[in-house]
């Protein structure tokens, strides 16, 4: 049998008891080892908006030209963001609910941006401190009137702002809302000819996922949201459509086949990215 | 003068007793009347009726004022000795606009499943949303209309008792729902000989009521119950004289192309002109396009053939569609303005 020396055997439990009494001892004698519970909080986070047409800014009423070379004047842009969530960073969607400039939910769960009110160039949500991997929402009103997450089939003169009536975004004849808008002139044929764009019903709304990382630090702008015009005429295989200076039905949509395609380019061809 | 006295009190207290007794013995008019053999009339729980709500419907129903020039009232363009259709091929909307589908009767909306000849809307108070905001008709908004019937002290005080708040978009659509929904019409002459009057129809109508629900005419396949509409939609093959996608402009389905909802025949003599767009003037058009039909759109309803009958046949349908009338209907003073 082996005995340890006396003078090992008394460093070791010395060494034993401080290290039995320094946890108990490190919050009056160590401050500057305090452990910092993890911040969960939820802080009002934002997306600022920036609007442009290809490379140059965009502007209500002033000419823009298309990647295929239309010129265009928009005079409205109008649309629904909703279903809002982050993307964690394994890719799984976080929620992040949408709220007004107190950090209180909005009432529909759903942000409205309209171009000429700078107010709206802004989509605002609570998020904790972290590092995400993307964004997904949704371009439009989302229909699931059962549970209550969805409006677009609501009785819309018993709703507020902004799914009223008169919010120009509302569809009488065919109760549900109009999820994207934009309208203006375009050159056909050497003359300035109106074109719009109104897309809605339940199948076209247009689920956007984008995979930019960005980190929210705290309260404020987290990203620029930034809405390229141009990419609304163009399909996601890169084709010229619809064309807002082609003939009257390529021009004027609410329904049918170019609205299809005006929703699938919306969720597909980049309409909106991401920059951290 | 002492017996004066008597008499005069003895005078007041008849007057009295009189004017009580008739409180008692007088029921108060109901807020519909549902014809026998009428189903229940459909009510949504967010909006029962009332009388203050009805009252209410009917003031906005027939005021101007809730278009934007102040020409155009719903009243306007469904006229209440027309069964509350219009008689004209397209109604006249602000500024003289006009759209391209006929007016429909407003007769026993309250049983229909959706609205608007392409069933676009599903209930009547949401229907009241789409006149007031069309360019082509009162074309108002909703924010503007409530303001002005908010100007209105008499308004203000209807709509406290009718919904106990101030005017509201809400509030006024479902007023005007309100009152719709109790233009109710279930009293004509053959309802009369439905219910065992035999002498209400002539024997022309009631040959004519034979072609009407036999194989001959067989116009029972869509317009059958107690309404005379299956709440259906169907091609007729009677595309008009414009495009009209019909069906197919809620649905976009292809297959809904030149579909359009039966209407109710009820009151049918009073609802001329004819068909979604107005264009046929007479019944005897309607049937001669039902036994000429020579239309072969892909979405024909199956059902559809010319129909061989001979001119006698056409003269007693036309008849029976004319004993569909309801004279009580449109004479009924609580639709009146």
């Amino acid at each position: 049998m082996t005995l340890m020396n006396p003078r090992y055997t008394l460093s070791i439990l010395c060494l034993g008891i401080a290290a039995v009494m320094a946890p108990g001892c490190s919050d009056t004698t160590s401050p500057q080892q305090k452990v910092t519970p993890p911040d969960t909080a939820h802080y009002v986070t934002t997306f600022d908006l920036k609007t442009v047409a290809g490379t140059a800014p965009f502007m209500l009423d002033s000419e823009m030209t298309t990647e295929s070379g239309v010129r265009y004047k928009p005079s409205a842009l109008r649309f629904y963001v909703s279903q809002f969530s982050l993307l964690d960073s394994a890719g799984n969607p976080v929620e992040a609910t949408l709220v007004d400039t107190a950090g209180i939910p909005l009432k529909y769960n759903l942000t409205f941006c309209d171009y000429v009110n700078p107010e709206t160039q802004v989509v605002r949500f609570l998020a904790r401190k972290g590092t995400y991997t993307g964004a997904t929402f949704s371009i439009g009103v989302p229909s699931d009137p059962v549970d209550g997450t969805g409006f677009n089939h609501v009785d819309a003169s018993q709703q507020t702002y902004p799914l009223n009536v008169d919010n120009d975004m509302y569809w009488g004849w065919n109760p549900g809302y109009i999820f994207f808008k934009i309208e203006g002139l375009a050159m056909v044929n050497k003359s300035w000819e109106s074109f719009y764009y109104h897309v809605g019903t339940d199948g076209r709304l247009a689920s956007i996922q984008l995979a930019t990382p960005f980190t929210v630090k705290g309260a404020g702008r987290a990203a620029t949201m930034l809405v390229n015009t141009n990419r609304l005429f163009v399909t996601p295989s890169g084709g010229a459509f619809p064309n807002p200076g082609g003939a009257l039905s390529d021009r004027v949509v609410n329904s049918g086949r170019l609205a299809d395609t005006v929703a699938r380019n919306l969720a597909k061809s980049g309409f909106i990215t991401l920059q951290p | 003068m002492r017996y004066g006295r008597y008499y005069l009190g003895a005078l007041a207290l008849a007057m009295l007793m009189a004017a009580c007794s008739a409180a008692v013995d007088t029921p108060p008019a109901p807020l519909v009347t549902i014809p026998k053999g009428f189903p229940e009339l459909p009510v949504p729980a967010g909006n029962q009726l009332t009388a203050a709500r009805i009252a209410l419907g009917k003031k906005l129903f027939y005021d101007k004022q809730l278009s934007r020039t102040g020409e155009v009232a719903c009243g306007s363009c469904h006229l209440q000795e027309k069964a509350f259709a219009d008689p004209n091929q397209f109604s006249i909307g602000v500024e003289g606009r006009t759209g391209s589908r006929n007016a429909p009767s407003l007769a026993n909306m309250a049983y229909n499943s959706s609205y608007f000849w392409d069933g676009g809307v599903p209930t009547l108070e949401q229907q009241a949303i789409g006149p007031i905001i069309n360019p082509l008709e009162m074309n108002m908004t909703l924010g503007e209309a409530t303001a002005r019937v908010a100007a209105v002290p008499e308004y203000v005080t209807m709509f406290r008792s009718a919904y106990d708040t101030l005017p509201s978009p809400g509030t006024l659509t479902r007023a005007i729902a309100s009152f719709v929904r109790t233009l109710v019409s279930g009293n004509s002459r053959f309802d009369k000989f439905d219910r065992g009057d035999s002498s209400a129809m002539t024997v022309q109508e009631q040959h004519g009521m034979t072609i009407f629900f036999g194989e001959k005419g067989e116009c029972f396949h869509c317009h059958i119950g107690f309404n005379f509409s299956n709440n259906t939609f169907k091609n007729d093959g009677f595309l008009g004289k414009s495009i009209d996608s019909g069906r197919a402009k809620v649905t976009e389905n292809p297959a809904d192309m030149g579909k359009f909802k039966v209407p109710t025949l009820r009151n049918i003599a009073l609802t001329a002109p004819y068909m979604h767009d107005g264009s046929l003037a007479t019944l005897e058009e309607v049937v001669e396009h039902y036994v000429t039909l020579n239309h072969a759109h892909p979405n024909l309803d199956p059902v559809m053939h010319p129909l061989n009958i001979t001119d006698q046949d056409r003269a007693d349908l036309v008849a029976f569609l004319k004993a569909l009338t309801d004279e009580s209907f449109i004479s009924d003073p609580r639709f009146k303005p």
